[in-house]
Order: structure tokens, then C-alpha cells, then sequence
């Protein structure tokens, strides 16, 4: 009884949050001078999800998850830009990444509330104790969400918005050249290195293509490239500082893997040692507004990259950087 | 068919004593719960605080975000060299109490 009032209460904490969710995006449609915002949200809120592809046989499983996910991103573009003509690509962006704010907050409710109604009809009371006890920690990680709407609105960089920040500083107001869909690179020479810096097309929030802009880079310099490095957001281990730099090998991004794959499959093809540039910070903090604490990380990952593109390629090499994450506010 | 209650002193005291426990813990039961569901979602104020920098690092502004900020945005001339100020971050950064009162002081004293 006491663990049935206490997930009720709980859950309607997080359709609280929801509701507030898909009302803010609802106010933003509306000043984008939409009218059926409700049939937007709602064609939008149970709808594009992506099966996973068949994993007992394994052979070209990359290639099958990517196309599915690449599909079902192009689809749900192709369908906003139905309900929300004449805009420009980077409200798009922003409105498709608010709306996929929304329902994942959605779909996290209707998960709680079937386990929460589950346990009710078979009287399951582990289950809901279990409910119960996971429920506080799912709120507070879930506020963060309907926080991190109102930032990509106003189109401030989020925490995740490291990546391409690291990314602007290297290439500053050099031009952006488009390689992929929704993603640019720009070339800058570092004392006679040429150095190919690739980011997510800002300032709309989108997270473009990153592994196929550098596979499409290693193809047009005939995979002869000396050194990739990514940068990108990490979470910390409760105890660690925000804003921490580390740096390791492989590739730092956070995709379900086509994009990661690619750019390993990229430096195997070149020869090219990987490596990995991240800035930690926790997982509310990633999709909140950038706090001062991770922009005054810029500087530092900055000097990261530099000083392993001045000690570890020679002049005359081609080297490849990544911003990964968010492009929300940053050109 | 009654419970008998002495008189006496001690036991007047020893009612009086758990009483005040028992209003003692319900009230501090429905306030620790509401403490906690409004500290849950209450949002902290923050502000949010764009730094632009002229491209040849001679010159730095500070201001508060406007709608249509972005880094990368060319936002004026630098007033010492004439080259393009450049916004080079966007960062919040929460507010305290007695700066909010401040700001609330302030507006009031400029409607009045």
C-alpha cells in the first residue's frame, strides 16, 4: 500500500514534467506561427522508433542499423518540414531535437506507468517496491530534460556542445564546407600541418554525421592521413570534477555505432593512430545549458588538441579533428 | 468498560510528552515532503552570459544573452582596432538571492 501511494505520487511528478515538456514545445510551434501544434507533438510523440536489426546473424549489422537509423532520421525531417514549412534548417533542427526531448520523456513515463499498473493489477509488490526505490533517482535525472528544451530553443550551447566548441576554436571563422548530411568541415593549416577540423552544421541543434564526414575526408586525401583525433562530452564518475580533461585512444563518441565504426574502420584503413580527447561532466549537466565550469574547459581541451597535433604529426601531414556532440549555438 | 488514568503528576507529564512527540513528527514528516517536491522542481535562477572577443585578442565584452546569439556570431567592431568582435562563448551561470533582489529593486525603482 505504502509503495503504491509513494510510485503514484512519483509518477505524476514525471507527467507533470512531460506535460510541462510538450507544452513548451507546444508555446515554441506556436511562435513559429504553427497552428496545429498539437497534431505536430502528437504525430511526433509515439511515433519513429527503430527495430533493431537481427544480431544472430551478425554479417553487415552496422550497415543494416545505420540504414534503419538514417531512414528513420530522414523520415521524421521529411515530415516536419511538412507540418512546419518555410523555416530555416537550423529551427528545424531545433524543433526536431526539442520534439525528440519530448518524447523520450514520454516513453520513459508510459515504461514507469506499465511496471507501476503491472504491479498493481497481479499485486506484484516487488515490483513496485523496486519502483519505488528507483523512482527518486529517475526524477532527478529525468528534470534535466525539460530544462534542456528551453536552452535549444534560445539556441545556448548545452554540455555536449564541447565537441564542436573545441571544434570552433581550432577552425574559427574559416569557411564550412558541407561533407555529409548536416555536417561541415573546414581546412586550417597549424604550422604546415593540414588540418581537416569536421563538427555537426551549426548554430541549429543537430549532431550530424561526424564518422562518415571523416571517411569521406580519408577518401578525398586517398587515406593518407597521419593522425584523427576526436573530441567529445564523456560522463563523469560521481566524485570527479566537471570539466576534467582526459585523453586516451580510440574514438570519443557516443552513437549506437555506425558513426564510432567508421571512423575506427577509417584509421585502421590509414594507418592512423586514433585519439581521444573528452571533456567529463555529468549527465544532467550534458544536456543543461553550458555551465561556466565546462566552457572554461574549451581553453584546456584546446591546448590538448594543439599540443598533440604540434608533438605527435609532422609538417606536411594531413590530420583530421572532430568536434562530436550537439552543434546547438555554435557556427 | 474504561481505561483508568491516574492522576498523578507523572502520568499528566508522560501524556503531555508524547503528544508533543507525536505533533512534533507530523509535523516535520509534511514538511520535510514538501521541501522536498518543491525543491525538486524548482528551478534555480540563473542567467545566461555572452563573451565576445575581437579577432586580434585586443578587446573583450561580457553581456547577457540575446535570442539569436550564437559562437561564431560576428557581433560588432572591436572599438580599439576596428576588426570584427567575435562571440567566442555562451555560458549560464546561476544567480544568487541577493543579486535577483538586487535586479528586482532596481526594476521597481525604474516603474516608480
Amino acid at each position: 500500500m505504502r509503495y503504491e501511494r509513494g510510485v503514484a505520487t512519483r509518477l505524476m511528478l514525471v507527467e507533470t514534467l512531460v506535460r510541462e515538456s510538450i507544452n513548451k514545445v507546444k508555446s515554441y510551434l506556436n511562435r513559429l506561427g504553427i497552428k496545429e501544434s498539437d497534431a505536430v507533438i502528437n504525430g511526433v510523440l509515439d511515433n519513429y522508433f527503430v527495430i533493431d536489426p537481427v544480431s544472430i546473424e551478425p554479417t553487415d549489422i552496422i550497415k543494416r542499423l545505420d540504414h534503419m537509423i538514417v531512414n528513420n532520421e530522414d523520415k521524421f525531417k521529411k515530415d516536419l518540414e511538412r507540418f512546419v514549412p518555410g523555416v530555416s534548417r537550423h529551427t528545424l533542427n531545433n524543433v526536431a531535437v526539442s520534439l525528440a526531448i519530448a518524447s523520450a520523456l514520454f516513453t520513459v513515463f508510459k515504461v514507469l506507468r506499465h511496471y507501476y499498473l503491472l504491479g498493481k493489477k497481479y499485486e506484484n509488490w516487488v515490483l513496485l517496491m523496486q519502483l519505488y526505490l528507483l523512482l527518486p533517482q529517475l526524477v532527478k535525472e529525468l528534470i534535466p530534460y525539460t530544462k534542456a528544451i528551453d536552452g535549444v530553443f534560445k539556441g545556448i550551447p548545452i554540455g555536449d556542445s564541447v565537441g564542436p566548441m573545441v571544434a570552433f576554436k581550432l577552425a574559427g571563422l574559416s569557411p564550412r564546407i558541407d561533407i555529409d548530411e548536416d555536417t561541415v568541415y573546414s581546412l586550417i593549416n597549424i604550422e604546415g600541418r593540414n588540418v581537416y577540423i569536421v563538427k555537426a552544421k551549426g548554430p541549429g541543434a543537430t549532431v550530424g554525421r561526424p564518422g562518415k564526414g571523416v571517411s569521406k575526408i580519408a577518401e578525398m586525401l586517398s587515406h593518407r592521413v597521419a593522425r584523427i583525433i576526436t573530441i567529445d562530452a564523456a560522463l563523469k564518475l560521481e566524485g570527479e570534477q566537471t570539466g576534467t580533461i582526459a585523453e586516451g585512444s580510440g574514438a570519443a563518441i557516443g552513437d549506437p555505432g555506425p558513426e564510432k565504426i567508421e571512423i575506427e574502420r577509417v584509421a585502421v584503413k590509414c594507418g592512423a593512430p586514433l585519439d581521444a580527447v573528452i571533456i567529463k561532466m555529468g549527465v544532467d549537466e550534458a544536456i543543461k545549458p553550458m555551465s561556466k565550469e565546462i566552457a572554461e574547459s574549451i581553453d584546456k581541451a584546446y591546448q590538448r588538441v594543439l599540443n598533440i597535433i604540434l608533438t605527435r604529426t609532422k609538417p606536411g601531414d594531413n590530420v583530421i579533428v572532430a568536434g562530436i556532440g550537439n552543434s546547438v549555438g555554435v557556427y | 468498560m474504561y481505561m483508568q488514568i491516574d492522576s498523578n503528576i507523572f502520568t499528566i507529564v508522560l501524556i503531555a510528552f508524547f503528544v508533543a512527540i507525536l505533533v512534533y513528527l507530523v509535523r516535520s514528516g509534511l514538511g520535510y515532503m514538501m521541501r522536498r517536491n518543491k525543491s525538486e522542481l524548482q528551478e534555480q535562477p540563473s542567467k545566461t552570459i555572452t563573451i565576445a572577443s575581437c579577432i586580434n585578442n585586443d578587446y573583450t565584452l561580457e553581456r547577457e544573452f540575446r535570442e539569436g546569439d550564437f559562437v561564431g556570431k560576428i557581433d560588432g567592431v572591436c572599438p580599439k582596432c576596428n576588426s570584427n568582435v567575435v562571440i567566442e562563448r555562451i555560458y549560464v551561470v546561476p544567480v544568487t538571492i541577493k543579486e535577483t533582489r538586487e535586479k528586482t529593486v532596481k526594476l521597481l525603482s525604474n516603474v516608480h
